[in-house]
């Protein structure tokens, strides 16, 4: 597969103009709880993340790294505390925040091909009925190609590599035009040479000025800004690069 | 040809089979998503009681018929749930047990309709039997089905292909499930007059599989399934006028024939196309 991610976001930059002007924008929580019954699966959880900031999400299974994407999504109903970005409910904002579930729940023999899936991006835009208009498809154009999938538009996402299939997801939050991308065990079930990819895919999204948050279970290298350890709680959160 | 459509019977028939094998047939690309044919094939079967009960209750009408196959088909649904939280099985082994069991409620309980109505028609369909009112049924039965369908592309979709993303984009997730439920119930009622509740799974299931074999695209299963199910629906109504056979088989057989046709020949996912060529990761 190509590993060539040298400058492939001159053009969505642009488009989403999140290179100049959210560096400021934070995604909080605060004393967030989440109980799965009588279990405790996260515990008074306060971080505020920004902008521009690539963080791991670190910790042995059952951490809760998983449960805190979810709670960021806003998949966790019976989640107490609060969670707001940019000062407000990410209700408010849904679009500008992209959750890309773990791999094994991807149905990949699901009929729909790159571009299809980049297209969906755009639905948070347009709502249940509104046309796809030339600004739709030009962004879509531009998420393609800075995650060189041009060439592979029109091919099914179970026809790709891990590491293509990895791109195509995040091809769909660049065209939402995301800028918090929430990325559940990305890095897992890829070849040496995916990994090597995604990984400067993250930090280069990340200077592109977007907020990543990834769970991730092995070392940090050189992918990440921060590190947030998790163990139910938050045991530390701290800059790495 | 002529011949064939001197009867109005046949003209009626052929109509309905266009009408019901093609909103089948669009619909059949969402039960193919989903991934839970069987699921739909044992809701079909708990159709029968569902409708029998109804029509001892309060005679037989297209509304009673619906209102009876949707609490029965709820009911069945729900129980398999319930039954598989609270015992040691799973909810496909609750659903199996649940609707033969409720399939032979429904064929002891047509014994007692005062409408004598063959069974075989209840179980195999008789879609030259059809009145008037029942055309207009179908007719607005497919409407509904298409025009919900259209409406709610978007959502539904998301809905199936990755419903926490779905969720997080604030698209009703468990109310998309239900309004697909409802429109698989109101086909599976519709398609029992033209190929009975053993068949109906059929019409809605193998239009959309046999077009899965060459795209990929979700719209193509739709509109695609609904050409395919409206095609062969008129051409086996018109070959089983030709041959003397029972047109519900015909068009569930004409169907299962074009699967298999497309499973082997797709020059794209066809069984000869990967011998040719392995599958490879790109």
């Amino acid at each position: 597969m190509s590993t060539g991610f040298e400058n492939p976001f001159h053009a969505c930059g642009e488009t989403t103009c999140v290179r100049e002007h959210h560096h400021d924008h934070a995604l909080e929580t605060s004393g967030l709880h989440v109980h799965y019954g009588k279990v405790c699966a996260l515990e008074d959880v306060s971080i505020k993340a920004t902008c521009g900031q690539a963080i791991a999400l670190q910790g042995p299974n059952g951490a809760g790294k998983s449960t805190l994407l979810k709670s960021l999504a806003g998949l966790i109903p019976n989640a107490t505390g609060t969670i707001t970005w940019r000062g407000e409910s990410p209700k408010a904002h849904r679009h500008e925040i992209a959750y890309l579930p773990q791999r094994e729940s991807v149905d990949w023999r699901f009929p729909i091909t790159v571009r299809g899936l980049a297209e969906m991006g755009r639905y948070p835009h347009l709502g249940w009925w509104k046309r796809f208009k030339k600004k739709d498809s030009e962004v879509v154009d531009q998420a393609l190609e800075a995650l060189s999938l041009t060439d592979l538009q029109d091919r099914a996402i179970g026809e790709l590599s891990g590491g293509q299939q990895q791109r195509a997801f995040l091809a769909r939050a660049l065209a939402q035009e995301a800028h918090v991308l929430l990325l559940d065990e990305p890095f897992t079930g890829l070849d040496i040479a995916s990994q090597e990819s995604l990984s400067k895919l993250i930090r280069q999204l990340a200077r592109d000025g977007r907020l990543l948050l990834v769970s991730h279970h092995g070392d940090l290298g050189n992918t990440f800004t921060h590190a947030a350890r998790l163990d139910r709680t938050l045991v530390s959160f701290v800059e790495v690069s | 040809m002529n011949d064939f459509l001197e009867f109005t019977f046949n003209q009626k028939a052929l109509l309905a089979a266009t009408l019901i094998g093609f909103a089948n047939g669009y619909l059949s690309g969402y039960v193919v998503l989903r991934r839970d044919a069987l699921k739909i094939g044992s809701l079909s079967h708990a159709l029968l009681p569902g409708i029998a009960i109804a029509v001892l209750l309060v005679g037989l009408t297209a509304a009673s018929a619906f209102v009876g196959a949707l609490i029965a088909a709820l009911l069945i649904g729900l129980g398999s749930l319930a039954v598989s939280r609270s015992a040691r099985i799973d909810s496909d082994t609750a659903l199996a047990i649940l609707y033969t069991t409720a399939f032979s409620i429904g064929l002891i309980a047509l014994n007692f309709v005062p409408e004598r109505v063959d069974i075989e028609d209840w179980l195999f369909g008789n879609i030259l039997g059809l009145a008037d009112h029942d055309l207009w049924v179908a007719f607005g039965v497919s409407a509904v089905v298409l025009i919900v369908l259209t409406a709610c592309q978007r959502p539904l979709l998301l809905t199936i292909f990755e419903p926490n993303v779905a969720a997080t984009q604030g698209v009703p997730v468990r109310a998309m499930h239900f309004l697909l439920l409802g429109l698989v119930i109101l086909a599976l009622v519709t398609s029992l007059q033209a190929v009975g509740c053993i068949l109906s799974l059929g019409l809605l299931v193998t239009p959309a599989a046999t077009i899965y074999q060459f795209a990929n695209s979700p719209r193509a299963l739709f509109w695609g399934g609904g050409l395919l199910g409206a095609a062969c629906g008129s051409l086996a109504v018109f070959l089983s006028w030709l041959f003397d056979i029972p047109s519900g088989s015909a068009i569930v057989l004409l169907l299962g024939a074009c699967f298999f046709a497309a499973y082997i020949f797709s020059p794209r996912y066809g069984m000869l196309a990967k011998r040719k060529k392995p599958h490879s990761h790109g």
